[in-house]
């Protein structure tokens, strides 16, 4: 059986998150995620006790497990997977 | 370690309580201390063996009852916020790095709380320490240890007029005031009795 060439390079997340951690200390644990190289954060809404941001990760063959993990165990929300980019 | 520290502090938005648990609980360490130097040397006659036992006892009984007290109020507090974001993110948050945090933070305010209050007692008796050890006089331990309390205090003052950014001078008197009213409350105790 031949390997699967393919790798996850960039994906877009619509995430819900709690005011703390602030969106450096979230982006920092992201970027810890295997295969992450780059983590831009957006914030497009802000209300009372929680964020909406617009976080796009890239990197090569990111582990989309780790990272739904990590954002689940910084008290977040992946709301959407909004945009995906797949290497052969 | 102390990175571990800040992170938790930060992470469950408390990095004001240990630092306030700290100064309240130095101040009360070295208040204790300075009463019960005061107290044996002008209102009776203990020797130095007797007021190590008595600051000591007194600072474990501080220390034990600072932590257990603060651990229960801000374990309490800390679920409040829990509470509070599960609800705001519809989700619970049990296993989170958040949830764990806001636990360890009560830890942490509770030995801070602890371990202000003995180590600022303890500094100011040390003197007493060395009378019983034999290297002063009972004389120049109780003014070194009066010094040294009324400095502490005075330390405190001024670490308190950085946080609040204002005149350093200012909060150190202020703070070496408190010390001097428990020195003229004990003299005019000495006076009337």
């Amino acid at each position: 059986m031949s390997e699967d060439p393919s790798s996850l390079s960039r994906v877009v997340l619509d995430i819900l998150k709690p005011h703390i951690p602030t969106l450096v200390d979230f982006c920092k644990e992201i970027s810890k995620v295997k295969g992450v190289k780059k983590v831009n954060g957006l914030v497009v809404e802000v209300d009372a006790e929680t964020d909406s941001i617009k976080l796009t990760v890239e990197g090569k063959d990111i582990d989309f497990e780790e990272l739904e993990s990590t954002v689940k165990k910084l008290g977040a929300a992946i709301h959407s997977v909004d945009e995906v980019l797949i290497e052969g | 370690m102390f990175k571990r520290f800040k992170r938790v502090l930060r992470y469950s938005d408390s990095a004001e309580y240990p630092r306030r648990y700290a100064v309240m609980n130095a101040f009360d360490g070295v208040i204790t201390i300075l009463g019960i130097i005061l107290g044996s040397k002008l209102l009776g006659s203990a020797e130095a063996g007797q007021i190590v036992a008595a600051g000591v006892g007194a600072l474990i009984a501080m220390g034990i009852s600072g932590a257990s007290g603060t651990y229960i109020t801000e374990m309490a507090e800390q679920e409040r916020k829990i509470k509070e974001l599960q609800d705001a993110m519809l989700t619970n948050l049990e296993g989170t790095i958040l949830v764990r945090a806001h636990r360890e933070a009560a830890v942490i305010s509770a030995l801070v709380d602890s371990a202000a209050a003995i180590l600022a007692g303890l500094l100011a008796i040390t003197p007493y320490f060395l009378t019983v050890a034999g290297y002063l006089s009972e004389m120049i331990a109780f003014y070194s240890s009066l010094i040294i309390s009324l400095s502490l205090l005075f330390i405190l003052g001024v670490f308190l007029g950085k946080v609040a950014s204002q005149s350093l001078l200012f909060s150190g008197l202020k703070a070496l005031g408190i010390g001097c009213l428990t020195l003229l409350f004990l003299l005019l105790l000495n006076l009337i009795l």
